[in-house]
């Protein structure tokens, strides 16, 4: 690890840290002010008034899980690109040119999902 | 570049020799990394300060536009014209009882708001406030803005899986899968800019719109696909599905009350705030402009951005679960992909 990287490591863990202690610090200290009176229907789970009668522990919409695939294999694809994309302004038509198929590629991709009904929210 | 500024705002924010203190040496901030952690945690605070503060700005704001939308006044009992209302709201809140249901899993309850809130505050490391003037300029800027708000996602799914409420697990998967849709189409209209400016840096980013032009002008199309899908991002109308109150009750944050409760209300502002920003930062030339300081035009334009989001909010309804997803990957997806080509083209044709 270059020297550069690691300094602005140890400042964004020292942001960080700071960004953990302001909303943990006040939580801790406000709990010696605040009522704290926990009855047995006051921690119930809401719904709506009624007693809850399935639990959220449950199956859930497939969609999701579809969703969230192709999201990954985009996601990786968008990855690569941030390597490539700065160097593109003084690059040649070539070059130019392979980043252009791998979108093509990219786009091919999200083609072939949509045909197989991947994007259909059933 | 030719850029002019008051010579009070001339100064390396990060070298704290401006300070003038004789017995502090500031090379020590720089030079080990303790040092290094200190200077982050002071950063840390005064930024977490900032927001908190923000944030009660924008609530009030946001009542009182609301409230001229609707044809009411909004608040005006507290000071004058309401102006006391948040500080009294945040009273309120810091004091109510923080309710736990029994059964939600005490440490993904807990840890859930300060998922969201933290990464989404933690972006503005990245943000140029002034035409240099970033709190630190790291070498992949543009891609850790894009990034470290990503955690926020997490944070959501968290917060509506961990409260064992019905309404809240709904509320949470809706929520990150907007989000990840989303993403894709925001990240690929950064990378058009990133071809542009040629470097990852957000203070090379406003470098770039000075030597050439504001960037909305070359990539109007990428500026389009970032506001909306931003919107989405920050979960504002009309993509608010995770949390409508009219099916879901409050969506992921149902269970959530008092100080816990705030917290994803001031992670929700955060975000608005820092993609905003770099809407600006992004197309607009941040700090860029005549006579005034850069500081004041960046705040000005993203006040002007922040307050499109407010207005947005009273004016359009919200879109339906499967609406939102085919907008996404149907539309903004191959829209986008279109967008790079296009971009290609136009950086061979300006430079």
């Amino acid at each position: 690890m270059s020297e550069e990287l690691l300094a602005d490591v140890f400042f964004l863990l020292g942001f960080g840290v700071a960004g953990l202690m302001l909303p943990m610090v006040p939580l801790l200290l406000l709990r010696y002010i605040r009522p704290q009176h926990p009855s047995a229907v006051k921690i119930e789970p809401y719904e709506s008034g009624v007693a809850q009668t399935t639990a959220p522990r449950r199956p859930f919409h497939m969609a999701y899980y579809n969703f969230a695939l192709v999201f990954i294999v985009f996601e990786v694809e968008t990855v690569l690109l941030f390597a490539v994309s700065p160097v593109l302004r003084d690059a040649s038509w070539m070059d130019l040119l392979k980043a252009g198929i791998f979108i093509v590629l990219v786009a091919d991709g999200l083609f072939y999902a949509w045909r197989k009904g991947a994007l259909e929210w059933k | 570049m030719e850029v002019n500024w008051p010579g009070w705002l001339d100064f390396d924010w990060l070298d704290l020799s401006w300070l003038e203190l004789p017995w502090i040496d500031t090379n020590w901030f720089h030079d080990n990394w303790y040092g290094l952690l200190l200077l982050g945690f002071f950063w840390g605070v005064l930024v977490f300060t900032m927001v908190g503060a923000l944030t009660a700005v924008y609530v009030y704001v946001e009542r009182k536009v609301s409230a001229r939308i609707q044809g009411r006044l909004g608040p005006m009992e507290t000071g004058p014209h309401g102006l006391l209302q948040t500080l009294v709201d945040v009273v309120k809140l810091a004091v109510k009882e923080d309710v736990r249901p029994a059964a939600a899993d005490a440490l993904a309850f807990r840890l859930a708001p300060l998922l969201v809130v933290v990464p989404a505050v933690m972006a503005f490391v990245v943000v140029p406030f002034g035409v240099p003037m970033v709190i630190r300029d790291l070498n992949v800027g543009i891609l850790y803005f894009l990034a470290v708000p990503s955690i926020t996602g997490v944070g959501l799914l968290l917060a509506g899986w961990a409260s064992y409420d019905n309404y809240s697990f709904l509320g949470g998967l809706r929520a990150s899968a907007q989000f990840i849709s989303y993403e894709i189409p925001r990240t690929l209209s950064v990378v058009t800019v990133v071809m542009l400016t040629g470097s990852l840096s957000s203070a090379r980013l406003i470098e770039a719109q000075a030597d050439t032009t504001w960037f909305v002008l070359l990539l109007p199309l990428s500026f389009v696909i970032y506001v909306v899908t931003t919107l989405a991002e920050v979960n504002r109308v009309p993509f608010d599905i995770p949390e409508a109150e009219s099916e879901l009750v409050a969506g992921f944050h149902t269970e959530y009350s008092g100080f816990r409760w705030s917290l994803f209300f001031l992670g929700e502002y955060a975000a608005l705030t820092t993609a905003s920003a770099f809407a600006v930062a992004l197309f607009f030339g941040g700090g860029l402009g005549p006579v005034l300081p850069p500081v004041v035009w960046f705040v000005l334009k993203t006040a002007v951005i922040i307050f499109f989001a407010v207005v947005l909010r009273f004016t359009l309804p919200r879109f339906r679960q499967d609406q939102l997803m085919a907008l996404a990957w149907k539309y903004f997806l191959p829209l986008s992909l279109v967008n790079l080509l296009l971009a290609g083209l136009i950086m061979k044709a300006v430079f």
